[in-house]
């Protein structure tokens, strides 16, 4: 282990320590972390993480940074097979839907993603719906926002009880 | 270099190859009996807390929440298998490329290179064996008979569990003795039912709360070792903050630093023990530095292998001699034969539709656990031995994630119980050691520090696929006896090696015909070389080893003083 990288992991627990969220690459390489894409694929993979968990008096999953998390998992976990049907899905999302994409919301977007689902433009698009989906559910539910606000998160309970009643 | 050339400063009491488990116990034995002692690890250095790079990190702070990445698995097709390897804990694991070895059947060898070794990702179980454990070859006709009984090791069980911190019941069970417990975690009400079902089919069928080395309730001695509860985090694997659980880095490597009397030294790959002929005795080590390849010899009074079962081999075969042509101690010519290790193949789980007006809240760090139960106090199957098994019961809960959009988010947010509890185990059955189960070393093949690669000829037989067998109809029948549905099982026909229990090649016995170590874990050729690991054991059992090695490692170290004292070694 390289001098350099052990101080970094030592900066990375102190900042984690005092709860400051801090990535850091224990690979100790240094790399590109994301999918990358033009910015009108951002626009697009962005909205469409949106209409899958949107904004509303509880952030969202694009608040909440899952887009970050999605290209860093298509890059590092997916096969460049399903990068490569995953990005033409993505260029090919605005013309799909019936309507201005870039204006898209609410029950339109939310019933295009149903179409997405259920096969209606294709196995591909909706392969890449169901691995978006997967990604950005993912994402959202271990975002600290979320875990430590609305999912009891306790990294350390110190405390089992076996069993206790369910409250009503 | 002038500290290479004076010998006298690289002398010492003892030296102890290894720093996991086994080697954490034999250096603090070792100089808390006032020896000055040499712990040789061939990993980098691991301080407690100073190096757990991932302890304190919480799941959104993982790049991959975990997962590995696609280069990783591609790189590391064998640690990848292992449950531990993911985005937490890989620093503690040994990638494929950086000790390649040969297949000549399936094995995954499973391996953590660096001080503390594999017991800052040891999965903490700690049952000890009864005396039917050690029976088994002599009973059964197969191995050779134990040296030693359980009356032998059963002060030694209670020495480290009081030290350790070993947390369970009273069980008062003949085939898995009682020790000296700190309070135990509770079973859940599914694991209770369980318990009182398999009470009222079978005479001889137990479930229990496996005994763990964790604090649940600390003591003094665990206070005075910097010590503190356990948390019940379950992110073990990454070092815990509290030494919540045992490991040498939070237990017995400190303890043996503050006597004064420890020099450990990482990075220091053992090539080989020199053996002196003149003097009949082994008069020290051989030890590569891993950065730098340079050989270093250090001498000392007394040698303890404790490197890891298959590495305290690869060491006593590469030490050859005029004298010991085929390895250290080896005139049996049985050194590298007889590896074993338990048998995790087949697993179960099930659902239970009652209960359904409770749930669990917070966390334990262990499970149920049944003892074994199959040919205890005869043979009465078609397969020698038999297996335990795990069994834990838990509420869980989950979204509906069919929606999208506010719906879905909503689902999320208010995750529901489950309808129902689910349940599960899974066996970890004793394998029958063979001459054919072995490792030897390439002749000619070398690694990057100049060693020979080690062949692995290690499978399972007729009696495993059996015991397989047997354990799907037996929990099948039982788990329907206790009124569980949906009933599940597979084999997961995973290769030797992932079990991380492998066993054996330097056994004991009574006779140095058949044997490599007498009852003291002592070289029955070389009375100044131990072998407390993993390396030593005759047979397998059924019980998670390491307790196991810590016992039989304070009874060689208590001995072994005490013969140096006496002026016989």
């Amino acid at each position: 282990m390289r001098m350099s990288s052990r101080r970094d992991w030592l900066k990375g627990m102190t900042l984690a320590a005092l709860g400051t969220v801090a990535f850091y690459d224990l690979s100790a390489k240094s790399k590109p972390t994301s999918f990358s894409l033009s910015i009108a694929e951002e626009d697009t993979l962005n909205r469409w993480i949106g209409g899958i968990i949107p904004e509303s008096s509880i952030p969202g999953a694009v608040s909440l940074g899952v887009p970050v998390f999605v290209k860093t998992m298509l890059k590092d976990c997916y096969e460049p097979k399903a990068q490569e049907t995953f990005r033409n899905v993505l260029g090919q999302i605005p013309s799909l839907y019936k309507g201005d994409w870039s204006q898209a919301n609410g029950p339109a977007l939310e019933a295009f993603l149903f179409e997405l689902e259920n096969g209606k433009h294709g196995a591909d698009a909706k392969k890449a719906m169901s691995t978006l989906k997967g990604l950005t559910i993912q994402g959202y539910v271990t975002s600290e926002y979320v875990m430590v606000n609305h999912l009891n998160y306790q990294m350390a309970p110190g405390f089992w009880n076996p069993c206790v009643p369910v409250k009503q | 270099m002038e500290i290479l050339n004076h010998a006298e400063k690289r002398t010492y009491g003892a030296i102890v190859i290894g720093s996991g488990i086994a080697g954490g116990w034999a250096a603090k034995e070792f100089c808390d009996k006032g020896i000055k002692t040499l712990v040789l690890e061939r990993g980098r250095k691991v301080t407690h807390n100073e190096d757990y790079p991932t302890t304190l990190m919480s799941p959104w702070e993982f790049e991959h929440r975990g997962r590995l990445t696609n280069e990783e698995i591609a790189a590391n097709p064998i640690v990848s298998k292992c449950y531990a390897f993911r985005e937490d804990a890989k620093h503690f694991m040994v990638k494929d490329a950086e000790h390649p070895y040969i297949q000549d059947k399936p094995f995954d060898w499973i391996r953590g290179y660096q001080v503390g070794g594999k017991s800052l990702l040891w999965a903490r179980q700690t049952q000890r064996w009864s005396q039917f454990d050690f029976d088994g070859p002599a009973r059964d006709g197969f191995a050779t008979p134990w040296p030693i009984n359980y009356k032998d090791i059963d002060p030694w069980y209670s020495y480290v569990e009081h030290f350790a911190g070993i947390s369970g019941n009273k069980d008062g069970l003949d085939s898995l003795p009682d020790g000296d417990f700190l309070p135990a975690y509770e079973l859940t009400c599914v694991e209770k039912h369980f318990q009182t079902e398999m009470k009222k089919h079978y005479k001889d069928r137990h479930v229990i709360v496996a005994r763990c080395a964790h604090l649940s309730e600390p003591r003094e001695i665990h206070y005075q070792q910097g010590r503190g509860r356990c948390m019940s985090r379950n992110l073990c694997q990454r070092g815990c903050p509290y030494g919540g659980y045992f490991s040498s880095n939070a237990s017995t490597l400190p303890w043996a630093a503050k006597t004064g009397n420890m020099t450990l030294r990482p990075d220091s790959i053992v090539e080989s023990i020199i053996y002196d002929e003149k003097k009949g005795r082994a008069t020290g080590v051989r030890v590569i530095d891993a950065n730098t390849n340079e050989m270093v010899e250090y001498y000392a009074k007394v040698i303890f292998v404790t490197a890891a079962a298959l590495n305290t081999n690869a060491v006593l075969l590469n030490s050859k001699s005029h004298r010991f042509p085929n390895g250290l101690g080896n005139d049996s010519g049985v050194l590298g034969k007889y590896i074993a290790f338990h048998n995790y193949r087949a697993s179960l789980s099930a659902e239970y539709e009652g209960y359904l007006d409770t749930k669990t809240e917070g966390s334990r760090p262990t499970s149920g656990y049944v003892p074994r139960f199959r040919n205890v106090y005869k043979q009465e199957t078609n397969f020698l031995r038999g297996y335990a098994a795990g069994m834990s019961a838990g509420r869980g809960s989950h979204s509906d994630q069919n929606s999208v959009g506010e719906s879905l988010k909503n689902s999320l947010l208010n995750p529901k119980l489950n309808a129902n509890w689910y349940a599960g185990s899974h066996m970890m059955g004793e394998t029958i050691p063979k001459e054919t189960n072995q490792v030897r070393l390439d002749p000619t093949q070398k690694d990057a520090h100049g060693l020979p690669i080690m062949h692995m000829d290690v499978s399972y037989d007729d009696n495993d696929d059996k015991m397989v067998q047997d354990f799907i109809e037996q929990f099948t029948e039982m788990y329907t006896k206790a009124g569980f549905k949906n009933i599940r099982t597979r084999d997961s026909k995973q290769a030797p090696g992932l079990d991380i229990h492998e066993m054996g090649g330097v056994r004991m016995g009574a006779d140095p015909k058949t044997s490599m170590l007498n009852k003291w874990n002592q070289m029955h050729a070389v009375k100044n070389v131990f072998v407390t690991d993993g390396a030593c054991m005759t047979s397998t059992s059924t019980q998670n080893p390491s307790l196991t090695y810590m016992a039989l490692t304070a009874r060689a170290v208590d001995y072994a003083v005490k013969e140096m004292r006496k002026g016989n070694i």
